[in-house]
C-alpha cells in the first residue's frame, strides 16, 4: 500500500473485511474496490496483496475457486467460517488499537 | 464510464510469456498474475485509448516494485509449504477422531504385539522394510498423478511435510529406535519403540492423506494442468 505505512499491518484485516462484505472477489477487484471506497486515497500494492492472500489461504481463512473469465482463468477468493471468526477478532484488535492511538494522540481533556 | 475492451488470445499468451520470462515458473501463480495484468491493462486502455498493450504492461509491472514478481513467488512458495503443514495437521486430528481413532489404535496395538513377539532388531528391520515399501508405493502414486509436462504447481513442489515424513518414517525411526534400545532398559524401550513407530506411521499416513486432498483440490482448480 502506498500513502502510508500505517496501513501495511492492516492489509490482511482489510482483505478479510472486504471478502466478508462482498462475497467472492479476485485480486484485481479488491484493489479497485479499495480505491473506490477510499476515493483513490488508498491503493493496495499488488506486490503486497497477493502474498497476503496466499498466506490467508494457507491458514485456511480463505478458500479459492478458479473459473474461466473470457479467454483467461480467474482465481476467486472467499472467506471460510474460520476466516469469519478471525475477522471478528482482528477487527476488535484494530478498533482497540485505534482507540488507544486516539487516547495517546488526541487532545487532552483537562478537568477542574 | 469507459468501455473495456478485452485483450486478444495472442495478448494473453504474450502475458504468459512475459511472466515466464520473469521467472514465474508455476502455472497456478502464472494464471493469477496474467489475470491481474490483463485486467489492469484493459482498464488502462479503456481510460486512455492511446496506450499500447506494451506500455500498459510496463506501467503495471513497475507497480510490483524493484524486485518484480520475485518477492511474490517466494512468498507463494512459503504459503504452499505452510498450507501443506496446516492440511497435514488437520489429517492427524482426523485420524485421531472417531471412527478412524479405532483403526489408529488397532494399528498401535498391532505394532506393540509385533514388537513383543519379535526380537528388537528383527522388529526394526521389518518395520523399516514395510515403511520403505509404503514410501515407494506412495512415490509411484504421486508420480502417476503429477501435473502434465509444462504445468508446474507450487502445491506439488513445495510440500516439505511430505518429504519430512518420508525421511523420518524410513531412516530417522530406525536410527532413533536403535539408539533408544541401546540406551534404555527393556521396560522403557518396550514402550518407547512401539510408540515411536506408531507415531511415525500416523504422521506418514497423515502426510499421504493431506497430499491426496491437495492433489484433488489442484485437479479441481486447474484441470488443464492434468489434461
Amino acid at each position: 500500500m502506498n500513502k502510508s505505512q500505517l496501513y501495511k499491518g492492516s492489509l490482511t484485516t482489510i482483505i478479510l473485511k472486504l471478502l466478508e462484505e462482498n462475497g467472492r472477489m479476485y485480486g484485481y477487484e479488491m484493489t479497485q474496490k479499495v480505491r473506490e471506497m477510499t476515493s483513490d486515497e488508498l491503493t493496495i500494492n499488488e506486490g503486497a496483496l497477493y502474498p497476503a492472500l496466499h498466506k490467508l489461504e494457507a491458514e485456511g481463512l480463505l478458500t479459492v475457486e478458479v473459473v474461466p473469465a473470457g479467454n483467461r482463468l480467474r482465481k476467486y477468493y472467499s472467506i471460510t467460517l474460520k476466516g469469519q471468526a478471525e475477522t471478528v477478532n482482528r477487527l476488535a484488535e484494530l478498533e482497540s488499537f485505534i482507540e488507544h492511538m486516539r487516547i495517546l494522540l488526541g487532545p487532552k481533556v483537562i478537568l477542574g | 464510464m469507459p468501455i473495456t475492451k478485452a485483450l486478444t488470445d495472442e495478448q494473453i499468451e504474450a502475458l504468459f510469456s512475459f511472466v515466464r520470462s520473469k521467472y514465474v515458473d508455476h502455472y497456478d501463480v502464472q494464471v493469477e498474475l496474467v489475470d491481474h495484468l490483463a485486467s489492469e491493462i484493459e482498464q488502462q486502455m479503456a481510460e486512455s485509448p492511446d496506450i499500447t498493450f506494451g506500455e500498459g504492461l510496463q506501467r503495471i509491472y513497475q507497480r510490483f516494485g524493484i524486485f518484480g514478481f520475485s518477492e511474490l513467488v517466494e512468498q507463494k512458495q512459503k504459503a504452499a509449504d505452510r498450507r501443506a503443514r496446516v492440511l497435514w495437521w488437520q489429517c492427524v486430528k482426523y485420524l485421531l477422531r472417531l471412527p478412524f481413532l479405532i483403526g489408529s489404535l488397532i494399528g498401535g496395538m498391532l505394532i506393540y504385539i509385533c514388537f513383543d513377539f519379535l526380537e528388537g532388531d528383527n522388529f526394526l528391520l521389518i518395520n523399516a522394510s514395510l515403511a520403505l515399501s509404503a514410501i515407494v508405493v506412495n512415490a509411484i502414486s504421486v508420480y502417476r498423478n503429477r501435473p502434465s509436462r509444462g504445468y508446474r504447481l507450487t502445491s506439488y513442489q513445495y510440500n516439505g511435510i511430505l518429504h519430512f515424513w518420508n525421511m523420518f518414517h524410513f531412516q530417522a525411526v530406525f536410527v532413533i529406535a536403535d539408539w533408544i534400545m541401546k540406551t534404555y532398559p527393556f521396560e522403557v524401550y518396550s514402550i518407547l519403540v512401539p510408540l515411536l513407530c506408531w507415531i511415525s506411521w500416523l504422521g506418514f499416513a497423515a502426510s499421504i492423506l493431506s497430499f491426496k486432498r491437495l492433489a484433488k483440490e489442484q485437479r479441481r482448480l486447474f484441470p488443464l494442468a492434468f489434461a
